[in-house]
């Protein structure tokens, strides 16, 4: 099966896919057992992973999942009915082949999956007295037999178009459309060959699948460059598919023997549909993706190189041509980022049943909703946030959620709402998690951060309630004595929001006692390309990233006062802002001095609803950069949120708004 | 000693730092380029030069002087800047010159002598080489990386601390 090789990450990444179909088909069950859609969405979920596990040569996968087929097809004739022990039995199946296909793939053969095998055979037998399980000794399954729900097999021979260059690829696409629909069991020739490219115009698969031919052929004629196809179903071997043009067209070495048992052809339809549509899409390594970015900032850095040669230079043509480049290189820019986005859902949909498995443990009703699951983020921050959310979905269940008695008698539904949503909101996608609990107690939350040495107890007045919320994501802190097996130990809301100011984004918190808390994740859409007002402190550059900046003003324009000795401006709406000289805080520059008559005053969001003022020397426009991180060893620098190459091949650093100001506040004294 | 080919060893790169000759294996050597002053990063430790542009990565140049305690660089005309693969990302190594490869003999390889460094010191070094009456001090590139003593550079207050 060594021929397989170069189809694993795909067969990795499409049994992961199925795997949360057959979840979200069983987690749907459990809610209405009677609901017939869900049952055929996990028969056909197992009966695909079946046929790719049997194709890619992983048998104890194909076997379990076989049985698992198996039973839910019991289920789908409605000779066995739902029960929740049914329900987990299946998902603690769907939990085992998970860890059976990593096992496999990765060569190993440690898991023993008997038991369960044993237990999904049991419960196949179950109720429906005198009906024989399918027998799976030793052997295991048998993935070139029909399986009993009805599939047929079809040989599918594809006539690619003849000006067809990438014959592999399509031949690719093919199977892959057809694995989808039903268990792939071979092709003519061997899928080597046809990755080699070693055919000419035609070649078969064998599939079985419980779609109509009619199916078969529109999936077919949606691969790019297919000329035509045919589809014959029978019950018969593979056979060879007549090529007369190649001559080692025959039978392929390595293609299975034909299976003697099955005998003649019984039900024939040929078909030649001309092709209808053609929509297409390629999956890309995230390091090809990666590249491309790196490759158009590189291009935005040239193209600002461009710029400031001509204005030097002055040239009308020059000019032109630059005009041409902006679009060009902005249009790529902006697909580029496009290709890198995906939908939130893509990690919101394995959350269900965790949610479910925990709430069960912690003795606790949940409903758990989903919004805004098309929402898109960039990959690198979405694969980021994983972990985060699962600690405040956690959170919830474990510290929100109350006992379904204890909420009765608040007189609160016994059954708890938690809520997960993604919102877009400009350039940022805020994700929320909200649930209707016992919320979080404000005063006992001082209180322990009083006791921790945190904050100083007559300082309470200058505190927000939201402040104090945030109190809990301090190093260490944690307002529940024992570590549950959910909460766990160590990892707490201080990685939380260390991990989510990391990305570059912010967290906020919101809770009222007795009705619930919500915590909402602020993201950068994107990362890497920012716009960016680029300033001087009077000795090098710094680039402040536009979305924060609120406002550039002159320094008579507000005016500056003093609050204890330290300067402060007062702002339109009558706020006073205190205000930062940009040189002291990144130097050894006086902290106190006003601004000069030639300086200019940025103001500036540090964080949520919170304005800072900075002064800086020189303003040198506007600018697209293109934001690399930090070198570790400056990690622990704050303010400094990652570095730039600028149109002139010199550098800047990126300030961070957010980590700028902090610890200053009580510098001068 | 026969000096037949066959002679166990690895590579080097040797690169001059004041009047001593530092090796630093060729393996971590990413690229060596003439030396330009780096940006200088704010807050950041004083052996730490700054950073250069190398082709689009930001990579920070370290002091070695500094940090072996012989001084401060002072760039010459024949300064290089050699681009290693540390621990922790691309490393620059400012050096006052750098030209050579060579194989040094695994029975080369000797501990540094103790005493001639301080403790500090003695982490960074793997060991020293004599080679036909040349002493290279072979570089522990990762050591070299200031590490700990980064949170309190820089003048940067936590918040906890009143």
């Amino acid at each position: 099966m060594g021929d397989m090789d170069a189809y694993k990450e795909i067969f990795l990444e499409e049994s992961a896919e199925y795997l949360q179909s057959v979840t979200e088909g069983l987690l749907a069950l459990e809610r209405a057992p009677h609901d017939r859609a869900p049952v055929e969405t996990v028969f056909r979920g197992a009966h695909s992973l079946k046929g790719m596990s049997a194709t890619m040569g992983y048998e104890r996968t194909a076997d379990l999942t076989h049985r698992m087929e198996g039973l839910m097809d019991r289920v789908r004739s409605e000779s066995l009915p739902v029960t929740p022990e049914l329900i987990d039995l299946m998902l603690t199946a769907v939990d085992q082949v998970r860890t059976l296909i990593e096992e496999e793939s990765s060569g190993g053969s440690g898991l023993d999956v008997t038991g369960l095998a044993a237990a999904l055979e049991a419960a196949t037998l179950g109720s429906g007295p005198g009906e024989q399980p399918e027998s799976a000794g030793p052997a295991g399954p048998e993935p070139k037999r029909a399986p009993d729900g009805g599939a047929t097999r079809f040989e599918v021979r594809v006539t690619l178009e003849e000006s067809c260059v990438l014959k592999a690829v399509r031949a690719y696409m093919v199977i892959k459309r057809l694995s989808h629909m039903g268990s792939v069991i071979d092709t003519v020739p061997s899928a080597r060959d046809l990755e080699d490219e070693r055919f000419e115009r035609d070649f078969a698969v064998i599939v079985e699948s419980v779609s109509t031919p009619r199916e078969i052929e529109t999936a077919v004629l949606g691969v790019s460059e297919v000329e035509r196809t045919e589809i014959e179903a029978s019950e018969a071997a593979p056979a060879c598919v007549p090529d007369t043009s190649a001559g080692d067209g025959t039978c392929a070495p390595g293609a299975p023997e034909p299976d003697p048992a099955a005998g003649q052809p019984s039900r024939r339809r040929r078909a030649t549909i001309p092709k209808l549509s053609e929509t297409q899409t390629v999956r890309i390594s995230i390091g090809h993706l990666d590249t491309m970015v790196d490759l158009v900032g590189e291009i935005v850095t040239v193209r600002a190189r461009l710029d400031a040669l001509a204005a030097r230079i002055d040239s009308r043509e020059l000019d032109e041509a630059l005009e041409d480049l902006h679009r060009v290189s902005g249009e790529l820019q902006h697909e580029v980022m496009l290709t890198r986005m995906v939908p939130v859902g893509n990690i919101f949909n394995r959350f269900p049943r965790m949610v479910r498995d925990l709430a069960r443990d912690l003795g606790r009703e949940v409903e758990f909703e989903l919004g805004g699951v098309d929402i898109e983020l960039d990959r690198t921050v979405l694969d980021e946030i994983g972990d985060p959310i699962v600690h405040l979905l956690r959170n919830s269940i474990d510290h929100g959620i109350e006992p379904a008695a204890a909420r009765e008698s608040q007189g609160k539904p016994g059954c708890g709402l938690i809520r997960l949503e993604a919102l877009r909101e400009r350039d940022t996608v805020r994700i929320t998690v909200s649930d209707d609990g016992k919320g979080m107690d404000v005063e006992r939350i001082w209180a322990k951060a009083v006791s921790l040495g945190l904050v100083a107890e007559e300082d309470r007045p200058a505190h927000s309630d939201e402040d104090i919320l945030l109190l809990t994501c301090a190093p260490g802190f944690s307002t529940t004595e024992e570590a549950t097996k959910v909460s766990g130990r160590g990892v707490g809301m201080d990685v939380v929001k260390g991990k989510i100011e990391h990305l570059g984004g912010t967290l906020t918190m919101r809770s009222r006692l007795g009705e619930g808390t919500s915590i909402t994740l602020t993201l950068p859409l994107t990362l890497a390309i920012i716009q960016a007002l680029l300033v001087s402190d009077g000795r090098q550059r710094y680039a402040l990233p536009l979305s924060s900046v609120d406002e550039v003003v002159g320094p008579r324009e507000l005016p500056v006062r003093t609050v204890d000795g330290a300067p402060v401006v007062i702002v339109r709406d009558g706020c006073v802002v205190p205000l930062n000289r940009l040189d002291a805080l990144m130097g050894e520059a006086a902290p106190l001095a006003p601004p000069r008559d030639d300086e200019h005053i940025v103001l500036l969001q540090s964080g949520p609803g919170v304005t800072r003022a900075l002064t800086v020397q020189d303003l040198l426009g506007r600018t697209e950069i293109v934001v690399k991180p930090m070198p570790r060893v400056f990690r622990e620098i704050k303010g400094l949120g990652g570095a730039a190459v600028l149109g002139d091949g010199g550098m800047a650093f990126v300030l961070d708004p957010r980590t700028l100001f902090v610890g200053r506040e009580e510098d001068p004294r | 000693m026969s000096a037949s080919n066959d002679v166990r060893g690895s590579a080097f790169v040797l690169f001059r730092l004041g009047d001593e000759e530092y090796g630093v294996s060729i393996e971590r050597v990413r690229s060596i380029i003439r030396y330009e002053e780096p940006t200088p990063v704010p807050r950041a430790p004083e052996a730490v030069k700054g950073v250069v542009n190398l082709r689009g990565k930001v990579v920070p140049v370290l002091d070695l002087m500094h940090r072996l305690r012989l001084g401060t660089f002072v760039p010459g005309p024949t300064a290089r800047i050699v681009v290693a693969e540390g621990a922790g990302g691309m490393l620059g190594l400012a050096v006052d010159a750098a030209s050579e490869v060579i194989t040094i003999p695994d029975d080369a390889l000797k501990p540094a002598p103790e005493g001639a460094v301080t403790q500090e010191s003695a982490a960074m070094l793997a060991g020293v080489a004599e080679l036909d009456g040349r002493l290279v001090i072979l570089l522990e590139l990762d050591a070299a990386v200031p590490g700990s003593e980064y949170a309190h550079v820089g003048g940067d207050v936590g918040i906890g601390e009143d």
